[in-house]
């Protein structure tokens, strides 16, 4: 009975929590800011969310920037240009000169995997936590805010891929790489600023499948621009043992109101390789790791 | 059950639209083709992130071979009015694909017409001159 009554009580203390942080993000609004000014609000009610528009970075003005198609093979995002009748698959451009030798030969790798005409399947095609910055190049269906005084969430609907953001808190003292890293977070006038370490060398900065060690150091900063109707984050990218020099790239979003509220839509419910492409595995433990 | 019929169908793309929740990118299926396959359904399957269509086609031989076809989760199917029981095993259905390019039986769905006529997604593509007879053409 004991046993039974402390599992209601965590559930009831399970529910509650969930249940404040959507009453916080869908409709008491973020939090203030320590000078009680009004931080920006990116998530006004439950239907609010936040669609890519593109799966790959945006180049900055100027500087160093993130990888994209190789000029002989442009990309063709099926996502950007859906009425395009020629998608094609990722070949990345092996002369940026933010590669260092041994992630332009992973990256080499997967070009000729797309240069053969093999079907080249992204980690979140295939189930996988995609991490940081790449979770900002998941395209389809929007990502949506819970924010509250202490954390936002970032949630992609389409596999429940969840970020938690600590706010005005600074990073662990030793902490445990993991898919999504350690984010913590503060507002700066109209835009969340967000500051990642510890992130699984399991996965990549991009969709060309760029990899990184765990140095990677990712500073973004997500704010409103067009009058609410776009997100723009500014992403700062710093890795010394996989590329030659910090790197700076951007990534748009278009608020939508149509596809809310979250729903649920499993990736791994069934995702078998029914073609037979011989395409990458899902995630699958060999052990317990509770 | 068996003939196919091949017809430039660009302009289903553009009908059909690409599902909201497409999960994948759909560069391995040649958009520039449509493929139309008579045959039995084996299993559908009404699951994220797509859903599927196994259906048992006649080839040129008269031969059974299994086809697999790709379709949206079960969200966005439910918005075009599927419900899970919409295909049945054994049901008799007349479907429109883009097939896949490296030329395996396969593809991605744009349109199924039922036994009693009443057809799903996208407008069917005008069979080419050139696609007559049995089997596959590609």
């Amino acid at each position: 009975m004991v046993a039974i009554a402390s599992k209601f009580k965590h559930a009831i203390l399970a529910g509650g929590v969930v249940a404040g942080l959507v009453c916080a993000g869908g409709t008491l609004g973020p939090a203030q800011g320590a000078e009680n000014t009004k931080v920006p609000d990116f998530a006004p009610d439950a239907n609010t969310g936040w669609l890519a528009q593109d799966d790959e970075f945006i180049p900055p003005p100027s500087g160093p920037g993130p990888i994209r198609s190789d000029p002989a093979h442009p990309y063709v995002s099926f996502y950007k240009f859906p009425t395009n009748p020629r998608p094609s698959f990722r070949v990345a451009d092996l002369t940026n000169p933010i590669l260092q030798p041994w992630t332009r030969e992973r990256l080499q790798k997967v070009n000729e995997r797309s240069l053969s005409g093999k079907v080249v399947a992204i980690p979140k095609e295939r189930c996988w936590p995609v991490g940081v910055p790449a979770f900002l190049l998941l395209p389809a269906t929007p990502v949506y805010f819970l924010q509250t005084p202490r954390e936002v969430w970032m949630i992609w609907m389409q596999d429940r891929q969840i970020r938690r953001v600590f706010l005005d808190v600074p990073h662990s003292a030793n902490v445990k790489p993991s898919w999504y890293g350690e984010s913590v977070g503060h507002y700066d006038g109209d835009a969340l600023v967000v500051d990642t370490i510890a992130i699984t060398t399991n996965t990549f900065v991009d969709n060309y499948q760029t990899p990184h060690t765990d140095q990677l150091h990712v500073t973004e900063r997500i704010h409103m621009i067009d009058q609410g109707k776009t997100l723009e984050v500014n992403v700062h990218v710093e890795d010394p043992g996989a590329f030659t020099t910090p790197w700076n790239a951007i990534q748009h979003y278009r608020r939508v109101v149509d596809r809310g509220p979250l729903s649920e839509i499993v990736c791994a419910e069934n995702n078998g390789d029914h073609f037979n492409h011989g395409l990458e595995p899902m995630p699958e433990a060999s052990k317990p790791e509770f | 059950m068996k003939f196919c019929a091949l017809g430039l169908a660009g302009f289903a793309i553009v009908l059909s639209g690409i599902p909201a929740s497409a999960h994948h990118s759909f560069a391995m299926f040649d958009a520039e083709k449509s493929l139309t396959l008579e045959g039995t359904i084996k299993e559908f399957q009404w699951t994220n992130p797509h859903s599927w269509i196994f259906l048992t086609v006649n080839n040129a031989q008269g031969k059974p071979e299994q086809w697999a076809i790709e379709l949206g989760g079960p969200a966005a199917l439910a918005r075009q009015g599927w419900v899970a029981t919409t295909l049945t095993p054994g049901m008799k259905v007349k479907t429109m694909i883009h097939p896949l390019r490296d030329g395996s039986n396969g593809g991605q769905y744009m349109a199924v017409m039922l036994p009693n006529g009443t057809q799903m997604g996208s407008a069917f593509a005008a069979p080419s001159a050139d696609a007559g007879g049995a089997g596959p053409a590609r």
